[in-house]
């Protein structure tokens, strides 16, 4: 299936949710295999879920490759639901097949949206999948039937769960087409099979709490916004005559509702939904032109919807009198008392469990209901109609707030590109440079304007705010990445067949999003590493009193301004001495006199350090690891290494936590600005000239307290004039970081401010000792100091 | 160069726009570039120094909020340094992607170069500024030295260009 502009957004949204489902259920799946998880029957839904609704999405885009494995995998997990057979091994094998056969399809969806691809491989996953089934030699088997009645099967169901998934999302524009790709026509609740379908489905959702609450949100708020538009349709009818266009739109609406109910299980609601349309109906062909019922039945089903969303049951108070209403409608002429006829006939739509779910004790309370309906609706039906407003009809007064009430309550989220949410920040940012040439221009000073100094400060509050909100949107848990790192630990596991643990924490952790982005491929190049070479096999640590499972830890957790990510491991750790041998053999290092057990470990970073034959055992340590440092350093990042010998190896990747803001304090020297971050600054002080000695070889120190500080003089840094030429006539801004001290010496301290962080142009190079720059609310630039390097140039200097 | 996309409006087609050239001086000599590499341009900037970069790189402007290189033409080409005057102009360029500033003592005008009036360059290798030039026009009498834009850039010659 060729792209056209409609179905752009499904499969753009399809390749995506897909992927998160995909991601999900690996992590589940490998929790399960390694037994951290267990195998209920909770967790084998939830995983059924996720291929269910792939499946669903990928039979409306006629994805028959990927329809085909999910629909065998679905098989399978069902058998292992009904208790048929057991988890094996094997099967997650096979699951994982599945799922990366998907995952390959996937990325030509995205760009193609077919998914021809794995034409090949689905067939062979199939297979594999059959396999499994059959090597069980269920006689279910013809219930999964051959491959040809299955994928029949298959996107029949996939029809059906395409209507339900994608029609709320798009204002019901799809739906035309959700309903072309139904094979019949709109599936009637009474009819037997299509109940005991939902009865299922229903359990399936019964399984997960937090799942079922979610989905029942959507629903609850899709349904609201649907409703709202059949009303605002209806209130477009004039004199009662409900043009087809109009009616379509409020049909769809009405039908989208219903099918979405009858998945979730609220037959009465479906019911009333389907009663709903038939009236409707009949107000198009003319047979009657009396709105008044499907607008009490439009309000009806929003207090049903808001109840729901309260946590209630979705009870329509006066059912009964609403449908019976509708199924008459063209036999009244008047809107007056409707309720008044009584339910002659049982409504045809009536389903065993609508009876079952509707006990008598409830009549009395509903008795009242109708009639609290029937003494309100006349009157501002009237009165709406004309007027194109579809919110004021509310025949139950407490129905309207809860309804509003229900609408802000459930969490809505959509996915935006990224590139905007860039665009966003990067406009954000300009605002804020904007903000402050408006409120500190030049042209005001000397003056006092009162009034514009209260709107200045207003101003800087709301872009304040703005900008923090901003911020935060870009922030995402570091979960998904964590999730993904199970399946690398258990294949390279595998392959080395070692038994280890992959234990994570800290995955709530919130990130940056280019940094859940660039992060991935360092952690994998770790973890590859410490399974493959540090963890041994599990004679060896038997034998040194270890554990035979190896045991890694990953976690996340926010600290001074960076996210800390850290992949610890039990294996055999690093080996200095032989490291160093190695570095002083490769030219790398002089001697090891002097360097800090991490300096030492930094050399397994550095490219060409890491060919296997050369360093034996710890050689692979090297295997990607230049690649590691540089990505990090991308990221304006770091990479810490501390091992013990024997007992394991610990990494520690520092990344700041935002790559776009900091707060920092603004310096000149000359006629240049720089900017020092301010958690790096310890303190800034002005020294007597006597203060700070030259040293034999050049380098000047400042003694502060007792403590000796070496200082570097920014000018000299950077080739510069400065101002000043005195210790006196400048400031010392104190610098630390990871623990070493330095003084950096500047003209003057111009203030703090939060600044937006630009990257130098990438056409630049590499610039030692900057960390980007920012614009000043002069629209002129200052470049922001990397004290990370300084130091690092300083003490290697030292 | 066959960069499209970044002209707009007043070029048709592609054969138009690949004769568009914008010319500029520097000194007596003029020269052209492709008109689709340029973006805009620019009258004199404030200049940030950056350190730690080959001289003919001045330093970065802030153009509305976006901080690019800006390179000294004539630094570039070997020639005499020149203080900037009102008729300095700064032509923005985007070669592949990547933002560039260009200074030249004046920008001249936009013009249309047929294939015809161009020749390959002469072969003598002898001159630092050889491999910049894509081809000579002749027009009206005049030399133009047509421009190749990513050799200007020079992006081979940066580290951290990849």
């Amino acid at each position: 299936m060729a792209i056209d502009e409609d179905n752009i957004e499904i499969i753009e949204e399809f390749v995506a949710e897909s992927a998160d489902n995909i991601g999900e259920v690996e992590a589940i799946l490998i929790e399960m295999e390694s037994g951290t998880c267990e195998a209920d029957d909770e967790t084998l839904n939830l995983i059924f879920r996720a291929f269910h609704s792939v499946k669903g999405t990928a039979g409306f885009l006629e994805l028959n490759n990927v329809v085909h494995v999910t629909h065998l995998a679905e098989s399978l997990l069902d058998m292992l639901r009904k208790g048929e057979m057991t988890l094996q091994p094997s099967h997650v094998s096979v699951f994982l097949r599945g799922l990366d056969c998907v995952n390959r399809a996937l990325e030509e969806v995205g760009s193609e949206g077919t998914d021809t691809c794995i034409e090949e491989l689905s067939q062979t996953v199939g297979m594999a999948l059959q396999e499994e089934m059959d090597a069980r030699g269920v006689d279910d088997q013809g219930a999964i039937g051959d491959d040809e009645s299955g994928d029949d099967a298959a996107q029949d169901v996939g029809a059906l769960a395409a209507l339900d998934l994608t029609a709320p999302l798009d204002d019901g524009q799809p739906i035309d087409e959700a309903e072309e790709a139904q094979p019949t026509e709109a599936p009637v609740p009474s009819e037997a099979p299509r109940n005991t379908s939902n009865a299922d489905e229903y359990d399936i959702l019964g399984g997960d709490v937090d799942e079922e609450a979610e989905m029942l949100a959507e629903f609850v708020t899709d349904s609201l916004e649907l409703l709202d538009s059949v009303d605002a349709s209806l209130a477009a009818a004039r004199d009662g005559l409900v043009s087809k266009e109009l009616a379509d739109d409020g049909l769809r609406a009405l039908h989208t509702i219903k099918g979405n109910c009858g998945f979730l299980g609220f037959f009465e609601l479906g019911d009333l939904c389907h009663s709903t349309e038939t009236g409707l109906g009949r107000l198009v062909t003319g047979e009657s032109a009396n709105l008044d019922p499907v607008f009490a039945a439009v309000d009806a089903l929003r207090v049903g919807v808001a109840d729901l969303g309260q946590g209630g049951e979705g009870r329509v108070p006066n059912l009964k009198a609403l449908r019976s209403d509708l199924e008459h409608i063209g036999d009244m002429p008047l809107a007056t008392a409707p309720t008044e006829a009584p339910p002659v006939a049982e409504p045809p739509m009536a389903s065993p469990v609508l009876e079952a779910a509707e006990p008598e004790a409830a009549e009395p309370e509903e008795v009242s209901a109708i009639e609290a309906v029937v003494d309100e609706i006349p009157e501002p039906t009237i009165t709406l109609v004309p007027e194109e407003t579809p919110v004021p009809l509310a025949p139950v007064p407490s129905a309207t707030a809860k309804t509003d009430g229900s609408k802000s309550a459930p969490k809505q989220s959509i996915r935006v590109d990224t590139t905007k949410l860039d665009e966003l920040m990067n406009l954000v940012g300009e605002l804020i440079i904007a903000e402050n040439m408006v409120s500190h221009n030049e042209d005001l000073e000397g003056h006092e304007f009162e009034n514009f100094h209260k709107a200045a400060l207003h101003l800087n509050r709301i872009t304040r705010s703005l900008q923090d909100l901003t911020m935060s949107v870009r922030m995402v848990p570091i979960r998904p990445t964590f999730r993904k790192m199970l399946r690398v630990a258990r294949d390279v596991a595998r392959k080395q067949t070692k038994d280890v643990e992959l234990v994570l924490s800290g995955e709530e952790t919130e990130v940056d999003r280019s940094v859940v982005e660039a992060i991935g491929d360092p952690l994998v190049h770790l973890l590859r590493n410490a399974v493959d070479h540090g963890v041994e096999d599990a004679d060896t640590r038997l034998a040194l009193g270890k554990p035979a499972k190896g045991q890694l830890n990953l976690s996340a957790h926010h600290e001074a301004g960076e996210v800390w990510i850290v992949l610890a491991d039990d294996g055999k750790g690093l080996d200095r001495e032989r490291i160093l041998a190695k570095a002083i053999d490769k030219g790398v290092v002089d001697s090891g006199d002097g360097l800090t057990d991490n300096e030492v470990y930094q050399l397994i970073t550095e490219p060409g350090f890491s060919t296997a034959d050369q360093l034996s055992d710890i050689s692979g340590r090297g295997v990607g690891m230049d690649v590691v440092k540089r990505n990090i350093e991308k990221l304006r990042g770091r990479l810490d290494i501390s091992s013990q010998l024997g007992y394991g190896t610990t990494f520690t990747l520092r990344i700041p936590l935002t790559l776009a803001i900091v707060e920092g304090m603004q310096v000149r020297v000359g006629l240049h600005s720089y900017t020092i971050p301010l958690f790096a600054i310890r303190e800034s002080v002005a020294v007597e000239d006597m203060a700070v000695s030259s040293l034999t070889d050049g380098n000047e120190v400042l003694e502060l307290r007792g403590e000796f500080i070496p200082v570097l003089r920014m000018s000299n840094l950077h080739s510069i004039e400065a101002h000043a030429t005195t210790w006196e006539e400048g400031v010392l801004v104190i610098v630390s970081d990871a623990g070493f001290t330095m003084a950096l010496f500047v003209d003057e301290v111009v203030g703090q401010r939060q600044t937006v962080v630009k990257p130098l142009p990438g056409y630049l190079g590499t610039m030692q000792g900057l960390a980007g720059c920012s614009i000043l609310s002069t629209g002129k630039i200052s470049l922001v100091v990397d004290v990370q390097t300084l130091t690092e140039r300083v003490r290697l200097a030292a | 160069m066959s960069q499209m996309g970044t002209v707009e409006d007043e070029v048709d087609d592609e054969d138009d726009a690949a004769r568009k050239h914008l010319t500029f001086n520097l000194g007596n000599e003029i020269y052209a570039l492709p008109i689709s590499c340029v973006t805009e341009i620019v009258g004199r900037q404030d200049i940030t120094y950056i350190p730690d970069v080959p001289h003919y790189v001045r330093g970065v402007i802030n153009l509305r909020g976006r901080v690019i290189p800006v390179i000294d033409v004539r630094l570039r080409f070997g020639q005499m340094e020149r203080e900037y005057d009102s008729r300095t102009c700064t032509i923005v360029v985007d070669v592949g992607g990547v933002c560039v500033g260009l200074i030249v003592d004046s920008v001249k005008e936009v013009l249309n170069i047929e294939d015809h009036q161009i020749e390959e360059p002469p072969g003598i290798a002898v001159g630092a500024g050889s491999g910049y030039m894509s081809g000579i026009g002749k027009l009206d009498g005049e030399v133009t030295i047509i421009l190749e834009p990513s050799q200007v850039l020079g992006q081979d010659s940066f580290d951290g260009f990849m």
